[in-house]
């Protein structure tokens, strides 16, 4: 029991270690092609990079099933959570508004980091399936939603003020909108280069600072107000259905987990 | 062998256990049947034998549970499935292919059985339970009583060593039932297989049984032993024990061939009830005129006519499948006749909204679990005094409520009449069958309808309870309600209705006074009436009013 929860850590770490790599390794990567589009990004490597994480996806499934936190019904409520968040991530909205973050940051929260990272992650790959398309950002998606619902498990449990809890995972939706956003730009933006506006691109051999610099303004100019949308969106649906949806999560919880008494 | 040895299990935030410090042994071989108040626990006992409790319901248990030498707390529900068969409430939620042969192989499969083993044991099954005839009949085709026996037939396939059946002949007719208590009474008898089952209608069952098992709820211990030395110590009666018991017949009854050789000791002078009817010049409530009705070309109502005055207590009965679902359907607007015509205090349904039909009409389905959506009881009654008071003709409504709301919200006078009012504020759904099914009615009646329909409204309903709901439609009908009730409880029928209508294969066989109905009946009789073959006698009061 106690090695499979550390097993289940250890899987949830790597996996992010290998996202964190995968997002950030072609600033080092020394003949990067650099293009005036973002076709050629992680042209190569993004099949291998969905391998990897479905893979990851699985051993976290398979290390779980030996902790209190993963059973075989907890198995069966992630099969029908992970089917309802992708038709739902269907529904169009508008400005980036996505139901697709509510389910993730409510079950990361409610039933603990790995289900949050599983829901996240194979949500995105079964909505890409059936409909949302497959491209080389998908492995991204994966991880970045990945860790919106491992990230929501690290709250603090507020289950006795539910106005408060309310009030602080509307909050959280509202940061991670933005987040993702920024985590999700990363993926393509070394590969992009356009001559004419030198100061929202990268180039090889700039330093931290400069390439922070030249990110920000990047990610305002053309990603902040969509983003917006998402934010906002994110801690509307949370507000306004967060409290019920818990109390569902919440209640089968309760009833796939028993306690044996002396 | 089955031992419990200080098992004590509450659900998830229960306020207290709903088993305490149970001990319990069962030998190889045994015919138990288990009973208890509504909400006392029975089928929480019998979901511990194959560790659907706790596994599937969560909660805290202590003590220790065997089941053959295993112990379903520490085994997963699918170990004890080869150990234990378990077969629900209401079959139809344990099916899960459509035809009854891949029904029958689909445990096995699961449990990786060899072909040659499959096919022997689905040959086995269908013998032992009589069902050779539907083996490739589509599920949903079968009758009540069919599908029951499937449903054990499919149980029986991994050859386990104890039968658990939870209420298996709640839903079905008096003929049906016979049927699968037959078929479990030679499975125990020929095979030597343990069959533990949970009933409330005693009268049908205790006859079978070797031992009974009363559960009295409330954290009491239980009361165990032969049915005649347990029923002696209970109030779950039976109508022939309770006659038996008024009369101090020693040893009691259990069966009516038993009782026939007591009776003719009585001397009985009958003191003639005039049948309740109601005056001629008495509004019609109902008329349904030649009605027809047809589910994908197979007739389901096949012209009936019939006409129900205004604080009439009807009972409509018939076999599993004979149209009485159907014609309530049609009185409440939910399905339009193909032909002929349904008219309900003059809303010809066909025409009239059916915001308008159901501010006049009460539907109480079958399955209580479609009318649950709240999130307590107490709300489930608000939302239907709300949504009534919300429909269009709201100031009728108002005024025609007998009650002030202050009345409703500070003590829910149908909570108490219904026996649930403990329940107020519990999740629906978490209440047991016979509970829902109270809640069921509760949330209907708050609505205060003209008049009331209740399919089969006693499922999972003990006797006391019963009583509580026929009290409760007495005083509604006295207050000039029509109620209406579909059911295959005879002992009902015979305690509460005035007149009966027997539907067979959508049509009107009979329709008349209760005794007369009864009396000419051999299936649809009280056992009272089947004792004494005589009108006078539909229930022990009758009896008892008759002994001089």
């Amino acid at each position: 029991m106690k090695t499979a929860r550390l097993l289940d850590k250890l899987i949830l770490l790597t996996a992010s270690l290998i996202g964190v790599v995968a997002f950030f390794y072609p600033f080092f990567s020394p003949a990067l092609p650099q293009g005036p589009t973002q076709s050629a990004a992680h042209a190569q490597d993004a099949p291998l990079m969905t391998m990897v994480i479905i893979v990851l996806c699985l051993g976290a499934v398979l290390a779980t099933l030996g902790t209190g936190e993963m059973n075989s019904k907890m198995v069966a409520i992630l099969g029908v959570l992970t089917a309802t968040n992708a038709v739902i991530r269907a529904v169009p909205g508008p400005a980036g508004f996505s139901f697709v973050f509510v389910l993730p940051v409510l079950c990361g929260y409610a039933y603990g980091g790995t289900l949050g990272f599983l829901l996240g992650a194979l949500s995105i790959l079964a909505s890409a399936l059936i409909g949302a398309g497959i491209g080389p950002w998908l492995p991204y998606q994966m991880f970045a939603t990945g860790w919106v619902g491992l990230t929501s498990s690290w709250l603090p449990k507020l289950s006795q003020h539910s106005r408060l809890e309310a009030i602080m995972l509307g909050a959280w939706g509202l940061v991670w909108g933005f987040l993702f956003g920024v985590v999700m730009n990363i993926w393509f933006w070394p590969y992009v280069f356009q001559a004419q506006q030198t100061e929202i691109y990268w180039r090889p051999g700039m330093g931290l600072r400069e390439a922070l610099q030249h990110y920000a303004v990047f990610y305002t100019l053309t990603s902040f107000w969509w983003d917006v949308g998402r934010a906002v969106g994110n801690a509307l649906l949370i507000w306004l259905f967060g409290a019920a949806v818990l109390k569902l999560l919440r209640r089968f919880q309760r009833r796939f987990h028993f306690i044996v008494a002396p | 062998m089955i031992t419990f040895e200080h098992v004590t299990y509450s659900y998830p935030e229960a306020d207290a256990p709903i088993l305490k410090d149970l001990n319990l042994r069962i030998h190889d071989g045994d015919f138990v049947l288990v009973v208890g108040n509504s909400g006392a626990g029975k089928s929480t006992l019998l979901r511990c034998l194959n560790g659907l409790v706790p596994h599937f319901y969560g909660g805290t248990i202590s003590g220790a549970i065997r089941v053959q030498g295993r112990d379903p707390v520490q085994c997963q529900p699918r170990e004890m499935s080869a150990t234990v068969g378990l077969v629900f409430q209401d079959p139809e939620s344990q099916f899960v292919v459509d035809t009854v042969e891949a029904e029958l192989v689909f445990a096995m499969e699961n449990h990786a059985l060899s072909q040659a083993t499959m096919r022997k044991r689905v040959e086995e099954v269908l013998d032992q339970l009589s069902i050779a005839h539907l083996r490739d009949r589509r599920i949903n085709t079968l009758s009540g009583g069919e599908k029951q026996r499937v449903a054990i037939a499919s149980v029986l396939t991994l050859e386990p060593q104890v039968l658990v059946l939870d209420e298996p002949t709640s839903q079905l007719d008096p003929q049906a039932a016979e049927e699968v208590l037959t078929a479990l009474q030679k499975l125990n008898a020929d095979l030597g297989l343990t069959v533990i089952l949970s009933e409330h209608r005693l009268e049908r069952v205790v006859q079978y049984a070797d031992r009974l098992l009363y559960l009295p709820g409330a954290g009491q211990p239980l009361v165990d032993g032969p049915p005649q030395k347990v029923l002696q110590q209970i109030d779950l009666l039976p109508p022939l024990i309770q006659l038996g018991k008024a009369l101090h017949w020693d040893p009691l009854p259990l069966t009516i061939k038993e009782a026939r050789r007591k009776i003719s000791a009585l001397s009985l002078r009958p003191d003639p009830v005039p049948a309740r009817t109601v005056p001629a010049s008495t509004p019609v409530d109902i008329a349904v005129e030649d009605l027809w009705y047809a589910y994908n070309g197979h007739a389901a109502l096949k012209g009936v006519t019939l006409q129900i005055a205004r604080g009439e207590f009807v009972a409509i009965m018939g076999r599993n499948g004979s149209g009485k679902t159907t014609l309530f359907k049609h009185l409440v607007g939910l399905l339009q006749p193909m032909r002929g015509s349904v008219r309900v205090r003059n809303l010809d349904t066909r025409q009239a909204p059916l915001e308008e039909i159901i501010e006049v009409v009460g539907y109480v389905p079958q399955n209580p679990n479609a009318l649950l959506f709240a999130d307590t009881v107490e709300e489930e009654l608000a939302f239907t005094r709300a949504s009534h008071k919300l429909t269009p003709g709201t100031g009728v409504q108002q005024a025609r409520s007998e009650y002030s709301p202050d009345y409703w919200r500070q003590r829910p006078p149908l909570l108490e009449a219904l026996g649930i009012a403990e329940h107020a504020h519990h999740y629906p759904r978490d209440l047991s069958v016979g509970e829902r099914q109270r809640v069921a009615l509760a949330a209907i009646l708050a609505g205060e309808p003209q008049i009331i329909l209740l399919d089969e409204p006693t499922r999972g309903v003990d006797y006391a309870q019963k009583r509580a709901l026929v009290r409760y439609l007495e005083s509604e009908r006295g207050k000039g309600r029509t109620v209406l009730l579909s059911t295959h409880d005879v002992e009902l029928v015979a305690e509460s209705v005035d007149r009966v209508i027997i539907l067979g294969d959508g049509e009107i066989v009979v329709d008349g006074p209760v005794r007369e109905v009864m009396a000419h009946s051999l299936i649809f009789a009280s056992q009272i009436n089947k004792l004494f073959r005589d009108d006078h006698y539909l229930t022990v009061e009758d009896v008892l009013r008759s002994l001089r």
